[in-house]
């Protein structure tokens, strides 16, 4: 009887994100994910379907984590300048934490896999995001846009940011750049300027 | 209360090399009882076949592939 074992399955997520990371989905195989986990590729199967549901899986859990991540101290019912903050903080903290796992899941958004994910994915945090940006209209403290506009004011500048910090360089590649907070609530308030109704 | 059953998940090596390949064993895989569940990863160099059964023996499952003329190994742990 083959029985599961959380350690291995942590284990194959870890390696397999690694491979996905440095060597794309190509770079991917059950074979050389065994071999790297230290396992046979029948083991493998006892935890995922096909490596298309791994693939999926690996981007859930990251998707979870971030989730998780992101809803620390956060509370749908915050005003929309402190709500905001906490968002930024936890995200940015999270993306920095983990680059792997925010590798992946820009890999992911522009994959074949994107669709069957998306559809897979936990809806508490749509619906915090949601409800927070209802209450902030109904407030008065945002402006109601197209979700599209809100997202991009909102959170493209911060994820901006993160992958300059990510990459240590500022724009033109020559300057070193680290997001600190200063320079996160710098950006914050001209965001909330933005936003406001 | 008995239990509830966990089945059992039996992997191997096939040479089901496409959807007409597949649709050939499909048949005799979905007509077995104690067969819950099956799919072939067509992404794998083994064109892994992997089955989740209750009181299902690998020679049961190897021989129903045999016998629509296919190959198939269990794959070791």
């Amino acid at each position: 009887m083959r029985t599961r074992d959380e350690s291995k399955e942590l284990a194959l997520r870890e390696k397999a994100l690694e491979m996905i990371v440095e060597q794309g989905f190509d770079g991917l195989s059950m074979q050389k994910l065994a071999k790297a986990a230290g396992v046979s590729p029948a083991t493998i199967y006892i935890y995922f379907k096909d490596r298309e549901d791994l693939i999926v899986q690996l981007w859930l859990g990251e998707m979870e984590k971030m989730m998780e991540a992101s809803l620390v101290g956060f509370d749908p019912e915050m005003h929309f300048d402190e709500g905001l903050k906490v968002q930024w903080l936890n995200r940015a903290r999270f993306y920095i934490e983990n680059p792997m796992s925010a590798h992946l899941m820009e890999q992911i958004k522009y994959s074949p896999y994107y669709d069957m994910c998306v559809a897979k994915v936990d809806k508490r945090f749509t619906n915090a995001m949601r409800e927070f940006v209802h209450n902030a209209i109904k407030r008065k403290e945002l402006v109601k846009l197209p979700l599209e506009i809100y997202w991009s004011i909102a959170f493209a500048p911060l994820y901006q940011l993160v992958k300059l910090h990510m990459s240590g360089r500022g724009i033109g590649g020559f300057e070193k750049f680290e997001l600190d907070e200063k320079i996160m609530n710098q950006t914050l308030k001209l965001v909330l300027k933005a936003l406001k109704p | 209360m008995y239990p509830e059953a966990i089945s059992e998940i039996l992997v191997f090596k096939t040479n089901l090399l496409n959807d007409s390949d597949i649709e050939k064993v499909a048949l005799l895989l979905n007509a077995h009882s104690g067969i819950r569940e099956w799919n072939i990863d067509q992404n794998d160099i083994d064109h892994v076949l992997r089955v989740e059964a209750d009181q299902v023996t690998p020679g049961e499952v190897i021989m129903i592939l045999q016998g629509a003329g296919f190959i198939c190994e269990e794959l070791p742990d």
